[in-house]
């Protein structure tokens, strides 16, 4: 049985009278991956990551998804609850992701939505506030909450579908060092409970103790490298070609610890 | 609000619409405050609650004797002090300007012109100004005022019960058990949720500009200002609303929403239930004879 979760080949993206964000893209990522996405800004990271979540459909190029081919236009309903149960989104600002008018109804309505009982949608709330430590949060309104805590609650509002491929768009966004460091080790731990993990990402720093593979996108929206993370970093001179980083960055070795 | 929680922005037009907006974010905390104590009304279930105020409320508005709608208004007060609200800013929130405003604008309507009755307060008086009746406010004009100004305060009353002793949340699953339908809780929810997002970027706008102004700016330039900053707040919220639907869409949701009740009603709300439908029939009898 293949182990492929996602096949992108050729696929170009652009939104209506504006330029093309993704060029000719292929790539394939398998289950249990840990892949971050690099690129300077605009280059195409978010893009992509809609498009594997179903949100976007490319306007060329091939795209599966366990296998099936994918066109959002077409995910309608149950198969699209199907999809959205098996690959959770975590979006760059938790604002847009909190809607709900508690904790307890915003961590629900994923659960509630996808055919889950109440009863059983409720029990998932409660065990995963507490694995998450939110169980104080639950009855507060989520624009009551800090950056953090709506960050944690966005993740939370994911995971309770317990999805088989989780999608970060810059995940550490406004998180303090100490809430940075609880979600290192909530993505390390669902990487070794076999989780598929795919983020974007600037903060250069997260990506060796996540990501075991990186794709790197150049400013012209295309594949600059796909290769281990250990590998791309090393390789300042790529790195500063897309204009991610500057003459002053370097790595260290315990970065790789 | 407080003096103290104004934003240090000086005074004119920015000042006031800081203002605004500080007073948005902080009424929402007072209510979260007041909502989260234990007391009388917080203990009940929102359902029970939401049908004792709404039942309270219609009640007001059929209610023609001034003595009942005085009534009301002290059962409201008598429940106000039963949840811990603050006595005097509770009375300062509903009875001190909205009944008001409306009693001395209904006061035209209860001159001599157009309700007939005895004289009360004599304006022109008769002879005088080429009247021969004179002008002047009849009692049943001065009692309609009164009654259209203790209708808004009961009604007002009732409306900041609700909110100042429930939570947003508890309000909007009443509301879905009492069968209002979902498009219409939900957009409500939506609403509620993200004024004070839009409010926050509105904030940050208005205090961009206040740090980057020197002296006095003309009126015009505040206008134009405005509407450029309408503009730029439709811009984001428009992205911002794809967005959202965008995340609605990823955790299941295909047009409708499910929701769990997580609600209970106990022998303490079946009692409050019942007191309170005691309360509006003695109410209802004494409006006969009063």
């Amino acid at each position: 049985m293949s182990n492929k979760i996602f096949q992108l080949e050729n696929v170009s993206f652009a939104y209506p009278m504006s330029e093309p964000l993704l060029t000719n893209c292929s790539l394939t990522i398998e289950a249990g991956q840990r892949v971050c996405i690099l690129g300077a800004n605009g280059c195409g990271k978010s893009t992509l990551l809609k498009i594997l979540a179903g949100l976007l459909t490319p306007q060329s190029g091939g795209f599966q998804a366990f296998g099936q081919p994918v066109k959002s236009a077409a995910l309608k309903k149950e198969a699209a609850k199907a999809y959205h149960r098996r690959v959770g989104y975590i979006f760059q600002d938790p604002d847009v992701q909190l809607f709900c008018s508690s904790v307890r109804e915003e961590l629900a309505f994923g659960p509630l939505q996808t055919g889950i009982g109440a009863e059983e949608a409720l029990q998932r709330v409660e065990l995963l506030a507490k694995e998450l430590d939110i169980e104080k949060l639950l009855d507060k309104p989520p624009f009551h909450l800090s950056g953090g805590e709506k960050k944690k609650v966005a993740i939370g509002s994911a995971l309770i579908l317990e999805p088989e491929v989780l999608i970060l768009d810059e995940p550490t966004n406004d998180l303090d060092p100490r809430s940075q460091t609880w979600l290192l080790k909530l993505l390390q731990s669902l990487g070794r409970a076999g989780k598929t993990l795919i983020f974007a990402t600037h903060d250069l720093d997260l990506v060796p103790h996540v990501a075991d593979r990186a794709i790197l996108f150049d400013e012209e929206h295309n594949i600059a490298a796909d290769m281990a993370v250990k590998d791309l970093l090393a390789d300042v001179e790529l790195l500063r070609s897309v204009n991610l980083v500057d003459e002053h960055y370097h790595t260290h070795p315990w970065d790789f610890e | 609000m407080h003096k103290n929680s104004m934003p240090a922005c000086g005074s004119g037009f920015l000042a006031r619409t800081l203002t605004r907006f500080a007073q948005l974010f902080e009424n929402e905390l007072y209510c979260e405050r007041y909502s989260s104590n234990n007391k009388l009304l917080q203990s009940l279930d929102p359902r029970v609650k939401v049908v004792v105020i709404l039942a309270f409320m219609v009640f007001a508005n059929f209610v023609t004797s001034l003595a009942i709608l005085e009534a009301v208004g002290i059962v409201a007060f008598f429940y106000a002090c039963a949840s811990g609200l603050p006595k005097a800013d509770y009375l300062r929130r509903t009875w001190m300007y909205l009944p008001v405003i409306m009693f001395i604008f209904s006061l035209p309507g209860g001159m001599s012109f157009f309700v007939k009755g005895e004289p009360m307060i004599w304006l022109v008086p008769a002879g005088a100004l080429g009247s021969n009746d004179g002008v002047y406010m009849t009692a049943a004009g001065m009692a309609m005022a009164a009654r259209i100004a203790l209708r808004t305060g009961d009604s007002l009353s009732f409306a900041f019960l609700l909110l100042m002793t429930t939570k947003w949340y508890g309000i909007t699953g009443a509301l879905r058990r009492m069968h209002l339908p979902e498009v219409f809780v939900s957009v409500l929810n939506m609403a509620y949720r993200y004024i004070f997002l839009i409010a926050e970027v509105g904030t940050s706008m208005m205090q961009a500009r206040h740090i980057r102004t020197v002296g006095r700016i003309k009126t015009s330039s505040d206008r134009k200002y405005m509407s450029n900053m309408a503009g730029q707040l439709f811009i984001r919220i428009h992205y911002m609303s794809e967005e959202i639907y965008g995340a609605m869409v990823l955790r299941g949701y295909d047009g409708s929403v499910t929701t769990a009740d997580v609600m209970k009603t106990d022998a303490a709300d079946w009692l409050f239930l019942l007191l309170n439908a005691v309360i509006i029939m003695i109410l209802t009898l004494g409006g006969y004879i009063f």
